[in-house]
């Protein structure tokens, strides 16, 4: 729906990044409507995402623009949004999933 | 150590501002951001929780390069959390370059207004920390006062996304809509370079007259 696009950090991942944006941003729209079942939600352009993810991963463990390892970044968000997240999860929905 | 904070209200509903914010680059107003990619994008319990790595590039004087080793290309990693259920979309952003004297961190809420939920409040907190031998408290001031001057910036980055998507959407149901003076009057706004004569790290940031609102405050630790 946009033509605005914001490229990839890696120019060769670039229209991987196209296909997948696209994809997403059209569900994105659905999504935030307040009608739309949220709860079992799940991300309908996976696929698109996991080949172009394999293409920066690659990238970024070649090149490695940055010196922070994003695991570590991740231990402490998993302290706490995560955290959250999971105990919100487990009080609110009793064990049963569907 | 040094902490500051902002609340600006957007004159919009959650929805129109939650797509805009996801959607904010690339932006006439926000240039130095270059590149982003999603290293991860789930949906978890209703909610989408997003990891992106950001690349922007700055212009910024050949002594800091040689002070600090930091060249004009920075990288920053961003967590977001979005739930239409409960319409909260949050936004942790930590810098991934110059990590042994620098560290930001900074976070963004974007929640309704709970007077008028035609309205959404965006919430800005950021935490500078620079270990320098000398002049760390100085660098601290300089980095908030320039981080100040570009939070207005993204938040008319946001507007300007938001009027962008409102031209798209009516390009595509062919309705012609009077919001044309409106329009140009942000136009007027983003087109004209900033004027402030020296970056304050406690000015508030100047926004369009008798619509959004934006308060912000700093203090050091």
């Amino acid at each position: 729906m946009s033509d605005r696009h914001m490229s990839s950090i890696f120019p060769e991942c670039d229209q991987l990044k196209q296909i997948y944006d696209k994809c997403f941003t059209e569900f994105f729209q659905k999504f935030i409507t307040p009608n739309y079942r949220h709860q079992y939600a799940v991300n309908p352009c996976e696929r698109f995402h996991e080949v172009y993810k394999r293409c920066v991963d690659e990238r970024l463990a070649k090149q490695r623009p940055f010196e922070i390892d994003l695991d570590e970044i991740r231990k402490e968000y998993l302290n706490t949004e995560d955290d959250k997240l999971k105990s919100r999860q487990n009080s609110s929905t009793p064990s049963e999933q569907k | 150590m040094r902490i500051w904070s902002s609340e600006h209200t957007f004159d919009h509903e959650w929805e129109t501002v939650a797509m805009a914010a996801f959607k904010k680059y690339p932006n006439p107003l926000n240039r130095a951001v270059t590149g982003i990619d999603v290293v991860k994008q789930t949906l978890e319990a209703g909610k989408i929780l997003t990891e992106r790595i950001i690349q922007s590039h700055f212009s910024i004087p050949s002594w800091a390069t040689k002070l600090t080793g930091f060249s004009g290309t920075q990288y920053s990693h961003e967590y977001t959390v979005i739930d239409p259920h409960r319409k909260e979309f949050s936004l942790t952003t930590r810098n991934l370059n110059g990590s042994s004297f620098l560290r930001v961190d900074e976070k963004l809420t974007y929640k309704p207004d709970q007077e008028d939920p035609n309205k959404t409040v965006l919430k800005q907190d950021v935490i500078v920390t620079i270990t320098l031998p000398a002049f760390a408290d100085y660098c601290e001031k300089t980095f908030l006062s320039i981080y100040s001057q570009n939070a207005s910036k993204g938040r008319q980055g946001v507007e300007w996304v938001i009027d962008n998507l409102k031209k798209e959407y009516e390009e595509i149901s062919k309705k012609v809509s009077s919001e044309v003076h409106e329009m140009s009057e942000k136009m007027r706004h983003w087109s004209i370079p900033s004027t402030s004569s020296g970056p304050s790290c406690t000015s508030s940031a100047s926004t369009s007259s008798g619509g959004p609102t934006t308060s912000s405050s700093s203090k050091s630790q």
